[in-house]
């Protein structure tokens, strides 16, 4: 029962989210909306660590399953790939190579500044 | 004998799926290599089988989309590690909301750049843009916008399983190699794949990847509109 109660507060907020896109038109996931919902109600102490805890270790431990079908739709569309394919791998790989560092090294460069200035704060 | 009258109950697709997913997952249980992910040999065989035996797509869907439906409750749920990892966002939160910022930035551009001057459709470059978040939400975003999902699922993996083997030597190229940079980029530029690498380095590099996620996919929510606004798409 109390794993059901967590995966209500999930779908309430999931359903909250969807609502909330709905009513306003915005082009942004409702599941997403939903994701910092839960976060906020967490923050705020309205929903318990507890409470949710059990449902969402199962709900993406099945993460892979869910999400499954959805790619497996790529059997539909093959026929657009044909004689592109070195293009499709070249652009997910180079682009996917700036991505990681530039993330790294953003993120290297301001804790390095942020130390420093701690630092110079202590003398 | 009438196979449809079995195949377009919603059993097929949902035992099917289900069945693939945990046949490989024991079959490779023991295995270290990204190659040998359950997720791909699962798929293949999928298609495989429906093609073989003529089931169109339609028919494996009846079962299928209840399996999707659930993806939405699943990407709450990933609220629930980010809030876990809560205080490690708090105590380096100018690092890490910079970073992931700037990399979610670079991945949604680059992907729909090189996609439009390499000569691929604006469909594909659309599809192409979510590639760096969990499929799950690339999925989201691709329908929302234009895109095709099941083109951005097979992005993201492509996307997942190249960071996983060859993400860490690059960034030591760099001389990167600090647990927080480590594991938000590799969270960033390769969601669950890229943390499944991180969690090998070490907890904390780990624990950095999961943030990653989340936030990744928080920011590409919001930035993607506008990124592909920018680009007349």
């Amino acid at each position: 029962m109390d794993r059901l109660i967590g995966f209500l507060y999930i779908l309430l907020c999931n359903f909250a989210g969807d609502l909330i896109i709905v009513l306003t038109g915005l082009p942004f996931p409702g599941a997403v909306l939903g994701l910092l919902l839960m976060l906020a109600l967490l923050l705020l102490k309205v929903v318990k660590l507890e409470q949710v805890e059990s449902a969402s270790t199962l709900l993406i431990s099945f993460m892979l399953l869910f999400i499954l079908p959805g790619a497996v739709k790529v059997m539909e569309v093959f026929d657009k790939f044909t004689g592109i394919i070195p293009q499709i791998f070249g652009v997910a790989i180079i682009s996917a190579l700036l991505c990681i560092l530039s993330t790294a090294w953003v993120s290297k460069w301001v804790s390095k500044m942020k130390n420093r200035f701690r630092k110079a704060g202590n003398a | 004998m009438d196979w449809s009258l079995i195949t377009t109950s919603p059993l097929f697709g949902f035992t099917l799926t289900t069945l693939a997913l945990v046949f490989y997952h024991r079959l490779f249980r023991q295995a270290k290599s990204p190659l040998l992910s359950p997720f791909l040999f699962a798929l293949i065989s999928i298609i495989i089988l429906l093609l073989a035996a003529k089931i169109p797509y339609s028919d494996y869907e009846k079962g299928a989309s209840i399996l999707s439906f659930f993806m939405g409750p699943a990407i709450v749920a990933l609220a629930i590690p980010m809030y876990k990892q809560f205080d490690k966002l708090k105590a380096n939160a100018l690092p890490i909301l910079l970073g992931v910022t700037v990399g979610v930035l670079v991945s949604v551009t680059s992907g729909v750049l090189l996609s439009l001057l390499t000569g691929l459709s604006k469909e594909m470059a659309i599809s192409m843009a979510p590639k760096g978040a969990t499929s799950a939400i690339a999925l989201e975003l691709s329908e929302t916008l234009g895109g095709n999902p099941a083109m951005s699922v097979t992005f993201v993996n492509i996307t997942g399983i190249f960071v996983y083997s060859f993400g860490v030597q690059f960034l030591r190229l760099f001389k990167i190699k600090e647990p927080l940079p480590l594991g938000i980029s590799l969270g960033t530029a390769a969601h669950a794949i890229g943390t499944k690498r991180a969690m090998e380095l070490g907890d904390e590099e780990g624990a950095y990847a999961s943030l990653g996620i989340g936030l990744a996919g928080v920011l590409t929510s919001l930035f993607m509109p506008f990124v592909l606004r920018l680009f007349g798409l």
